[in-house]
């Protein structure tokens, strides 16, 4: 319970330097491959309306860990990555529901206020590995199940988007 | 009365709730179970796992056809990798279980053979020589063939578990529904137990409200009955102590007022015995005469004490009715007049007539006396003026004569027993008269004074109860 207080005020912090960036310049372009393409009621775009965003930008974010068990692996895992609210923060989305398509096309959508109920992290980093295209990575979003009963149910499982691709804000 | 029995209802009480918690429990844990097992429901998930597979290995295969052909915008890499990621799902923990236990197992490995054949292939390749069909076919048709078995297998499997947890499902709902059967038939007998306590409460308070009052009433009956005794008893106690008061107060009177008289007789008789010779015939004649009205004033004095005796013992007692005042004194007059030859009595009845509540025989008793006391203490040519009045609720007699009149010290102790008074030395009396004629007024609820003043004569007043003059149950005279 200590942990969502002490991540607000770490974004807090991190989102004055950030504004003033925004203010400075716009947000910068993907020097490597594009791992995550964000749309739709976004502020900050770096291409044609949309935010490409790969790893070095990603990495900007502050890092969250989060250890739980899934409903597709054995025992508990540990998850490294960054909030999901924080990167929505960082784009400066404003609307209901994120529409995340994975790369094998899975689509889903998640209602944002899901990521400001809980600790929903984008991982990157499953028991210390990277993530990688040919198991559930570059990008996969974790809900802490194991805090939260309610999250034990087969309605949130479906939103465990892997290999993640691209969000649609709306 | 009727039998109450309560242990056997208790005991049925406590066996219908038993079965009614039993029943309630048993539905409970049936359905809880049931909610647990559909929550649990994992293996509904491994049919799309396993098609997701096959279409990212029909993807990849028509991707590498596709770079074969020469789109430039096929993307088989992508394919490898994403099927590579889905037989990396289909291998962890609780997808590998699931296929293990529907005997899927060596042919999950030989996929996933294949897979890494596909992988080692591309990686070890350079160029555009990596997405070679003819390199990848093989491998890649094996996969596919491998997988579509899986799929038939999971399919069935899990058209299979379906059915066997809708068995289940119906099981389970078939002795839930037993059980709320259960539940109701406790529920009745619990409704029809307490149904029946409250009628035999009902009945049983009945039944004692009923014998509370049959005990009021027979303690009632007892406590009436026990009292009649105890009055009996009062009153026969009261009758005993009047007889032996009525003894004590007779031999009081004869040892107090007989010797005289006795005396009187005896001295008279003496002296006749003893000087018969000296006296002639008129002088014995008159001595006898003498002793007669001795004898006769003792009789007097024994009537008058035996009346006193039973007065002052309460073995007088009034019978009263209505009786006109003016027939009895006129009556008594009528008396007088023949007996003593006296024209000397005056009476005056006033309007309206008086009526007394009274006993004749004592109210006579008392009004003779009266009388004979005024013609007695009074000169022989004065007239005695009897009146008879209504006033308020009393009926009235008045004795009046002209004599000397009663000194007031003398008034207060007229009434008492033996008093005579002092201008009374002259005339015969025992003093018990006016006692006795209080007596006889005071037990018919009525009284009996006297007002007078020397000189001017004394008027005795008879008081009683006044009857209603309508009432016709006069008895005349």
């Amino acid at each position: 319970m200590l942990i969502r207080p002490c991540v607000l005020a770490i974004t807090l912090l991190m989102a004055v330097p950030g504004l003033a960036q925004d203010f400075a310049e716009p947000l910068p372009s993907p020097e490597g491959e594009v791992k995550l393409i964000v749309s739709g009621q976004i502020a900050e775009t770096n291409q044609g309306g949309e935010a490409h965003l790969d790893l070095d930008l990603l990495q900007t974010l502050p890092r969250h860990e989060l250890s739980t068990s899934t409903s597709v692996t054995d025992g508990v895992n540990h998850f490294e990555g960054f909030l999901m609210r924080d990167l929505l923060e960082w784009l400066g989305a404003s609307g209901e529901t994120a529409v995340a398509i994975a790369l094998n096309d899975y689509i889903v959508e998640i209602p944002l206020q899901d990521f400001y109920d809980y600790d929903v992290i984008l991982a990157t980093h499953m028991d210390g590995q990277r993530l990688t295209r040919r198991d559930k990575g570059p990008l996969w979003i974790v809900y802490p199940r194991d805090d939260h009963a309610e999250l034990q149910d087969i309605r949130y499982d479906y939103r465990w988007v892997w290999q993640l691709h691209r969000l649609e804000i709306e | 009365m009727p039998r109450l029995r309560p242990f056997p209802a208790y005991l049925l009480a406590s066996l219908a709730m038993l079965a009614f918690s039993a029943f309630l429990a048993f539905a409970l844990i049936r359905l809880f179970q049931v909610e647990k097992d559909m929550r649990n429901n994992v293996d509904e998930n491994m049919l799309w796992v396993v098609t997701q597979a096959q279409v990212a290995s029909h993807r990849l295969d028509q991707a590498v056809s596709r770079r074969a052909l020469g789109h430039r915008d096929a993307d088989p890499e992508l394919r490898l990798d994403i099927l590579s990621s889905r037989l990396t799902l289909m291998d962890d923990g609780p997808q590998r279980r699931y296929l293990a236990a529907q005997g899927l197992e060596a042919t999950l490995e030989a996929a996933l053979d294949h897979l890494d054949a596909l992988l080692a292939t591309v990686d070890n390749t350079e160029g555009e020589a990596r997405f070679l069909p003819a390199a990848l076919m093989p491998h890649l048709d094996g996969l596919m063939g491998r997988l579509n078995r899986i799929a038939n297998a999971v399919m069935m499997a899990e058209w299979e578990s379906t059915g066997a947890r809708l068995d289940t499902y119906r099981n389970s709902l078939m002795q839930v529904i037993g059980s709320v059967v259960g539940i109701t038939l406790s529920g009745l007998a619990l409704m029809l137990l307490l149904i029946h306590a409250l009628r035999q409460r009902r009945i049983a308070q009945r039944a004692l409200t009923s014998h509370r009052d049959q005990l009021e009433e027979e303690i009632a009956r007892h406590i009436s009955r026990y009292k009649e005794t105890a009055d009996a008893l009062a009153r026969a106690l009261n009758r005993e102590r009047g007889v032996s008061e009525f003894y004590r107060s007779f031999a009081a009177m004869v040892s107090h007022q007989f010797r005289t008289p006795l005396a009187v007789i005896d001295s008279g008789l003496q002296r006749l015995l003893r000087r018969d010779h000296q006296f002639t015939a008129e002088q014995r004649s008159e001595r006898y005469q003498r002793l007669r009205e001795a004898v006769e004033q003792m009789t007097r004095l024994v009537e008058s004490s035996l009346t006193a005796a039973r007065l002052e013992g309460q073995q007088v007692e009034a019978s009263p009715t209505r009786h006109s005042l003016i027939a009895i004194v006129d009556h008594l007059c009528r008396l007088q007049a023949e007996a003593h030859g006296v024209e000397r009595l005056i009476t005056e009845h006033g309007s309206p007539a008086a009526f007394a509540w009274c006993d004749r025989a004592l109210t006579e008793q008392v009004l003779t006396n009266l009388i004979s006391n005024a013609l007695k203490y009074s000169p022989a040519d004065q007239p005695v003026q009897i009146t008879t009045a209504q006033e308020g609720g009393q009926a009235v007699c008045r004795v009046a004569n002209g004599g000397p009149g009663i000194p007031s010290a003398e008034q207060a102790r007229l009434f008492e027993r033996f008093f005579r008074g002092s201008n009374a030395a002259g005339t015969d009396g025992i003093g018990l008269g006016l006692n006795i004629a209080r007596h006889l007024a005071r037990i018919q609820q009525g009284d009996l004074e006297v007002r007078s003043s020397p000189g001017e004569g004394s008027v005795f007043t008879l008081r009683l109860p006044a009857a209603d003059p309508e009432e016709a149950t006069d008895v005349p005279a």
